[in-house]
């Protein structure tokens, strides 16, 4: 007996929707457009001739992997209504780069005898409805020179000053690092505080309280993460965009001014033609670092 | 099945990604998959992500992946695919692949390998499609990263002296006017990485190649200087305009920071040097300091002019270049101002001045910068806006890095010495010297602070005091220290004159609560120069609504100026200080003898009254038992001890920050809040943040009524009398006396009845601490501690 045509249906979008959670509404959407589709083109894939179970399985699987690559690909170049950059600072060796790569590249999975240094990253997130994208530039390599740290400051809307947990120094040394960042940068600038690699709990030198204490005393967010088991990391980097996006709402940025590290979608400048390279969502422009 | 759903469109995915034997899979999907179409791209992004993993795996763990990966050419490959994508997906994997391998690769015969066929440089050329933000991002990142591996070691494999040819520079330079400000400052990086690298023959190219580029720098440096200019004379009524002004200020700032490190870095930067002289800082900034010429000249209000040559003097420290700037602006006459900029539509653009028929050469015509100077610090007629930056050129020139001492030397101007001083006595008499003009110009400025109706700031008058500090360090003439500590003295006596009057009529009540808070913020804040510019290049505003520090602006109300002459009575009083030669022990004010109890100090209570209650901390609303002290300065609140008539201190706050209340509802409730010490307000995000904060809030519950009266009036009595001996107390620091009436009474009677007397023995109602160190010992306590002996 095969499955009747309404509860396979219905299935598959449960499942869709379990899994686009994390989807933004226009990227729902479209998946529902395309599971819509789908669904009239079924009988011409002569797929319900399968056995029942096998062929909603793997039914389930290709719209699983379909919508995933959606995710990757299709929506990345997407027109979005505003562009945050951020900056990571923090010593060498906080895992900067690895917090960097496990939010906007999930496809490297942190091994423990491999980090890998990146130095730019982008992804599209959701706040209030809004498709905003954050990049985030990683400003090492460039201490030497002053013009540059000072640029690269005053460019950045957010900022996530990072230390190890496992390292009392790299704690010691957000001080110096904090008076650096509020002297160069934009006085709107958002700071988030992390204290990074908390799975390593057996090797703790830093105190969760003091990590907190100091960003209550110095009015930063705080957030502790680990950049391996991706805890908190997703968080750390939205909620430090929905902080701007509340200063936003709230008038504080000049979001005219693109020094501050804030620019606006394309669809909201009407003076500049769309390029053909962020064109259309479809023409696949680029598929990493979603 | 999903393979055979999809056809070739995934990967395999062994368990262990990082071995050889996936990297020759994935060299063997690129084979396969020669031809890029849209059914391949997929899984070419994937193989080439999942090949920049394997071989920064492999150079930190197997030497064999980076063999193979060189031996099939893998990077040959790369190219090939990248040629053939036309929408940007593989060009962006690609580029973050390559940037991924470089940035990691740790060692040096790897990236010598990979550099080694020119590949990069092919790619570094490829016309990606730019346009593309997210291509543009990785474009510009790995271009980046490159250039941090530039040395004189691996800069052959980009530069190719044979045929000329430096992609990386020319390439980059290309993009210097990018819309995006990341990739502007990229650029920057890039070329400064270039031109550091210690190289003769690549020097001589890259003077050659960014000749156009470092004059489209130095016009870019005019440019914002000229909108700067521009906020200023606009931005005082517009918030916006404020925001704008400051982001040019920076602008300007990073400019000069960014050419002050070409200059010190590469030998091929002697042109730099030439435009900015002849560009921006002899048309622009030196013509702008003398009389207008030409109605055609684009010239900058004076304390645009002299903002940025002093942050240029301060910020740049090549040899020449400094010299040229002190000389001209120390001795030359207008004859050297050879052209100026005007305006061409939307545009600037230099133009020749006429020459000039032959004048008269009167005094007046010589060191015309220098007149210019020395007249902005005039503050007789106007307030202190030109005064400020006049001020601040003085300090950087007095702080410049660019060995000009002979230069200064010459021009009678004090200056930090960085040479080793040899021997004292052979330094030549004329470098003890100062300018009497400028000597006398500093007094003045000084000694108006003094003045009733003067519209000095505070930051002005700290400057100047800072200035006149740094010229007696290095002045050993005894007559300037007699001269400036005369001028100290007679300031500080001026202004203290004007306190008297707020200290006991005005502002009574709230006199030392204004002195502890200006106190506290004449001891933090420290002047930056460097980051103070954007808020004073405003006309000086009266009005605490342009949200600057009281220490930026002139102060406005009765309060506001009472607060603004101490502060700069703090800062007259330590220049007199400095120039005594004496330390500071009057300041911050002590009342009284004793010390004070600290929290988990043991403390004999068997002479104090104490009260029994029970308090309520807001905001946990945790209930404690305790007895309530008020000595003559402080509440306390103890738990007894050990031994009776010991007890340990759990809450020590001050009477003189204590408020009380009652509670209207219950007659055996108090309500208490004890403030803590002022906090600075300097700091950016502290801005509108109280200045103080609650040590303690709290309810108090007492055994009864009467109980509870006997509290309220104890702590009312207490407070008063401890803000009163604070009073007078600060009062004799300051040597303020109070006004005196017609008959020579003074008109203030309470202060000749201190009813608080200073007790040396055990009064009632006081405590005094025992200074154990060991309170453990007091709880097992043999023998009850000896009533202390009070210090001398």
């Amino acid at each position: 007996p095969r499955p009747k045509r309404g509860e396979s249906y219905r299935l598959s979008f449960c499942l869709l929707f379990s899994i686009s959670h994390r989807l933004s509404f226009s990227q729902r959407f479209v998946s529902y457009l395309y599971t819509h589709l789908l669904f009239l083109l079924l009988p011409h894939f002569r797929l319900f001739s399968l056995p029942p179970l096998f062929s909603t399985l793997s039914l389930y699987r290709f719209l699983f992997s379909f919508t995933e690559s959606l995710h990757l690909s299709q929506f990345l170049n997407m027109s979005y209504a505003y562009l945050f950059k951020y900056i990571i600072i923090g010593d060498t060796g906080v895992g900067k780069s690895c917090l960097l790569l496990q939010f906007t590249d999930k496809r490297f999975q942190p091994v423990h005898d491999l980090t890998i240094g990146v130095e730019f990253g982008a992804r599209m997130i959701t706040i209030d409805g809004k498709q905003i994208k954050l990049q985030i530039w990683d400003t090492a390599g460039q201490e030497s020179f002053r013009s540059i740290t000072r640029s690269y400051y005053r460019g950045a809307a957010g900022a996530l000053l990072v230390y190890d947990t496992t390292r009392r120094d790299t704690f010691n040394h957000l001080t110096s690092w904090l008076e650096d960042a509020r002297q160069h940068s934009n006085s709107n600038m958002v700071i988030m505080l992390i204290g990074n690699k908390s799975d390593l709990e057996a090797r703790r030198e830093v105190k969760k309280e003091e990590g907190e204490a100091f960003a209550r005393e110095h009015g930063l967010i705080f957030m502790e993460t680990s950049a391996k088991t991706a805890a908190n990391v997703e968080e750390a980097f939205i909620d430090t965009a929905k902080e701007i996006y509340r200063k936003i709402q709230e008038g504080v940025f000049d979001i005219n001014n693109e020094a501050n590290g804030i620019k606006l979608g394309p669809q909201h400048s009407p003076s500049s033609p769309s390029s053909p390279g962020r064109g259309a969502p479809g023409s696949g422009a680029s598929s990493c670092c979603s | 099945m999903l393979r055979r759903l999809g056809g070739y469109s995934t990967l395999w995915k062994p368990k262990n990604p990082h071995s050889l034997e996936y990297l020759k899979y994935l060299q063997g999907v690129l084979v396969k998959n020669d031809k890029v179409t849209e059914g391949n791209k997929k899984i070419l992004v994937e193989a080439l992500r999942a090949i920049s993993e394997i071989l920064i795996w492999g150079d930190q763990n197997d030497s064999s992946v980076f063999d193979f990966f060189l031996e099939r050419q893998m990077l040959t490959h790369f190219l090939h695919i990248m040629r053939q994508d036309n929408s940007g997906s593989i060009c962006v994997q690609l580029l973050q692949t390559l940037n991924i391998l470089f940035e990691n690769i740790r060692h040096e015969t790897s990236l010598y390998f990979l550099l080694s066929n020119n590949h990069v440089n092919e790619i570094i050329t490829h016309k990606f499609d730019l346009r593309n933000e997210e291509i543009m991002a990785y474009y510009i990142s790995f271009v980046k990263t490159l250039s941090l591996k530039l040395n004189q070691a691996t800069i052959h494999f980009f530069f190719n002296e044979a045929t000329n040819d430096f992609p990386l520079l020319t390439e980059s330079l290309k993009l210097y006017n990018f819309s995006e400000s990341m990739v502007r400052i990229a650029v920057r990086t890039i070329f400064l990485n270039i031109v550091r690298v210690q190289d003769e023959n690549m020097q001589k190219f890259v003077h050659g190649a960014s000749r156009e580029y470092l004059k489209e720098v130095v016009d870019g440096i005019v440019g914002v200087s000229i909108d700067l200019d521009q906020f200023v004379r606009s931005a005082e009524n517009v918030q916006a305009n404020r925001d704008r002004l400051r982001t040019k200020v920076d602008e300007l700032i990073d400019s000069f920071h960014y050419v002050g490190e070409l200059l010190i870095l590469g030998d091929c930067m002697a042109d730099l040097a030439r435009l900015l002289s002849h560009r921006f800082i002899f048309p622009l900034l030196l013509t702008s300091l003398v009389p207008r010429t030409s109605d055609a000249a684009v010239l900058l209000s004076s304390v645009a002019a002299l903002f940025s040559i002093g942050q240029f003097i301060q910020i740049v420290n090549h040899k020449e270049l400094i010299h040229t700037i002190l000389t001209a602006l120390l001795f030359e006459d207008a004859t050297v101002l050879v052209s100026h900029w005007t305006r061409a539509d939307d545009s600037f653009c230099l133009q020749a001045v006429p020459p000039r028929g032959p004048q008269p050469q009167s005094s007046a015509q010589n060191r015309v910068f220098f007149n210019a100077l020395l007249s902005a610090l005039d503050v007789s007629m106007n307030d202190d806006y030109a005064a400020f930056f006049a001020l601040y050129t003085i300090y950087a020139i007095f702080e410049n890095k660019g060995d000009a001492d002979e230069l200064l030397t010459a021009a009678r101007l004090p200056h930090a010495s960085r040479r080793p001083e040899a021997d004292p006595s052979t330094r030549l008499e004329s470098e003890k010297d100062c300018d009497p003009r400028l000597l006398e110009a500093l007094r003045l400025l000084v000694g108006a602070a003094g003045r009733a109706n003067c519209r000095l700031r505070t930051i002005t008058l700290q400057l100047a005091c800072l200035v006149l500090r740094q010229f007696v360090m290095v002045l050993d003439s005894n007559d300037v220290h007699d001269q400036i500590r005369a001028l100290a003295e007679s300031t500080k006596k001026c202004l203290t004159g004007r306190l008297s009057d707020a200290a006991f009529v005005h502002h009574k009540d709230l006199f030392i609560d204004m002195f502890d808070e200006e106190y506290v913020e004449f001891e933090s804040f420290r002047l930056r120069l460097d980051v103070v510019g954007h808020e004073l290049l405003l006309p000086p505003s009266s009005s605490p609504m342009s949200g600057l520090q009281l220490n930026k602006r002139i102060p406005s109300g009765r309060e506001e100026t009472t607060r603004a002459t101490l502060a700069s009575y703090l800062h007259v009083r330590r220049l007199e200080r400095d120039m005594a030669d004496a330390c500071d022990d009057e300041l911050p004010v002590r009342v009284g003898d004793n010390p004070l109890v600290a929290v988990d100090d043991c403390i004999n209570l068997a002479n104090s009254d104490l009260l029994s209650c029970t308090v309520i901390v807001s905001p946990s609303n945790e209930r404690q038992s305790r007895f309530l002290v008020a000595d003559q300065l402080q509440l306390i609140l103890v738990e007894p001890a050990g031994k009776a008539g010991w007890g340990a201190v759990r809450f020590a706050g001050l009477l003189q920050d204590t408020s009380i209340s009652g509670e209207p509802t219950d007659s055996r409730v108090l309500h208490i809040v004890v403030e803590g010490p002022p906090r600075p307000s300097g700091v950016s995000w502290r801005v509108g943040a109280a200045r103080r904060t609650p040590l303690l809030q709290a309810k108090l519950v007492f055994d009864d009524h009467i109980r509870c009266m006997a509290g309220k009036q104890r702590l009312t009595k207490g407070r008063q009398g401890a803000r009163e001996l604070k009073h007078s107390a600060l009062c004799a620091v300051l040597r303020l006396r109070p006004p005196v009436d017609a008959r020579g009474h003074p008109t203030d009677r309470l202060q000749r009845i201190n009813p608080f007397r200073v007790v040396t023995g055990c009064a009632p109602g006081s405590v005094r601490k025992q200074n154990s160190p060991h309170p453990a010992a007091v709880e097992q306590g043999d023998a009850p501690p000896e009533d202390p002996v009070p210090k001398k």
